[in-house]
């Protein structure tokens, strides 16, 4: 697949964290959704209607998956920024004491913040030719029929959550980890979708686990197999990359 | 390096993400808290005017609001968010409507309030802006279809089964929309670039 070119590609870093709003901005559409809502703060108590029905119609199981899911953008934040972790339940209807603050703390930025790729770039892998029918596609409307869902797509949520397994484990500096996760992916999946991906990360991996010459060997052997692969520029480049600020 | 900077995030929706990855089911509040941003950036890079990001901003959560209990965790709510929010975008674009600022109390945002100038130097403040607004007006160049998916794997950076997931579309489909969009996309910044080259001294 075509890709963009360096120069584009940093236009593209540059200007990635530049739509954002200000947190003043922010600030105020909170104040007029709340009062659009009809609620003092855009509080636990301004929703326990939607809650309630939430919590009616997503079971323990399910939640399970979006918590996998959210995870996936979920990583250790170094320097200055504070993690906030906060467990409450919603609060029963028309009780809002239990309810987190309207406004949660804003945790502290860096002072430089830097706009970076991710550690794997989660961009488009080549399609293999068990994936080339149309009509394939992991959607939620075949996921919710097990029965009924193609082998393909239960192959690429598979795949899916091992190599999202594999990048949380970088993410939070647990190289051996992520190879064992690879691994297992390249065992079930030598040639799966997302096979780009597990090559770039067990070259990332191995970097961080001080193998400067495995990591070269490896992307030397990823960039003859898939020249025109997205990770090409990041794979050539993996081990002068700082590894992540360790955990908490 | 800045780890939630690295998955697209910033730190506040972090912060967030880490309270929705608690046993609790997520509130409105934490929703909001989470993804206002993304909402925020996706509206404007979907072609909605500064002028109006506030407004819809708030027209998509209020929608949110309503709807939260037939979300689906199947997939990431990120995924059903976005739906919604280009849902906005399309409606906002096309009725091109505007409402008075005052009607809510209070100010438009415009381009210069987008940087957040208490986290980043000046310098790369605009910088970012700039490159952020150069980036919205080639997008602008792409039909709503590859907009998405361009803005999905090129910004937020989600993978290809993932945009298939959230835009509901085969996988095959992402990889033919991206690839024509890239290549859109390379050939607006060609012609941005053109008439500079022609006007230098």
């Amino acid at each position: 697949m075509n890709d963009l070119r360096p120069s584009t590609r940093a236009l593209l870093d540059l200007g990635r964290l530049g739509d954002d709003p200000t947190d003043a901005a922010v600030g105020q559409n909170r104040s007029a959704l709340a009062k659009k809502l009809g609620v003092a703060a855009l509080g636990a108590s301004a929703v326990a209607g939607s809650t309630s029905k939430a919590v009616a119609a997503v079971s323990a199981g399910t939640w399970t998956t979006l918590k996998t899911a959210l995870l996936c953008g979920v990583v250790m934040l170094g320097g200055a920024v504070t993690w906030k972790v906060v467990g409450q339940r919603p609060a029963p209807a028309g009780n809002g004491s239990s309810a987190r603050p309207a406004t949660p703390a804003q945790p502290a930025r860096p002072a430089q913040p830097q706009v970076v790729t991710p550690t794997v770039a989660p961009v488009e892998t080549a399609a293999p030719a068990e994936l080339s029918a149309p009509g394939e596609a992991v959607t939620p409307a075949t996921r919710s029929a097990p029965s009924a869902r193609p082998a393909a797509a239960r192959s690429i949520k598979d795949e899916l959550e091992l190599v999202r397994a594999a990048q949380q484990a970088l993410n939070r500096n647990d190289p051996k980890a992520a190879l064992a996760l690879l691994t297992e992916h390249a065992q079930k999946f030598p040639s799966g979708v997302l096979w780009e991906d597990r090559e770039a990360s067990r070259v990332f991996a191995l970097c961080r686990l001080g193998n400067a010459a495995g990591a070269r060997a490896l992307a030397d052997s990823f960039v003859r197999r898939a020249p025109k692969s997205p990770f090409v520029d990041r794979v050539r480049t993996a081990c002068r990359e700082p590894a992540p600020a360790s955990s908490r | 390096m800045n780890r939630a900077a690295e998955v697209g995030f910033t730190a506040t929706e972090s912060a967030a993400a880490v309270s929705l990855a608690s046993p609790a089911l997520p509130t409105f509040a934490e929703v909001y808290a989470a993804h206002v941003r993304f909402v925020w950036r996706t509206l404007r890079r979907l072609g909605v005017p500064d002028k109006d990001c506030d407004d819809a901003t708030q027209d998509v959560f209020l929608v949110v609001h309503r709807k939260l209990h037939e979300f689906r965790p199947e997939a990431p709510l990120k995924h059903w968010l976005f739906r919604i929010t280009s849902r906005m975008a399309r409606d906002y674009r096309r009725s091109g409507r505007r409402k008075d600022p005052t009607e809510h109390g209070f100010l438009p945002v415009d381009s210069s309030d987008i940087a957040d100038l208490q986290q980043q130097s000046p310098i790369d403040a605009a910088e970012r802006s700039a490159a952020a607004r150069l980036i919205r007006d080639l997008l602008q160049e792409l039909d709503d279809a590859k907009r998405e998916v361009f803005i999905l794997a090129e910004l937020e950076q989600l993978t290809a089964p993932e945009i298939a997931q959230a835009l509901e579309i085969p996988l095959n489909t992402v990889y033919s929309r991206l690839r024509r969009a890239r290549q859109e996309f390379e050939a607006a910044l060609e012609r941005q670039r053109e008439p500079q080259i022609g006007e230098s001294p």
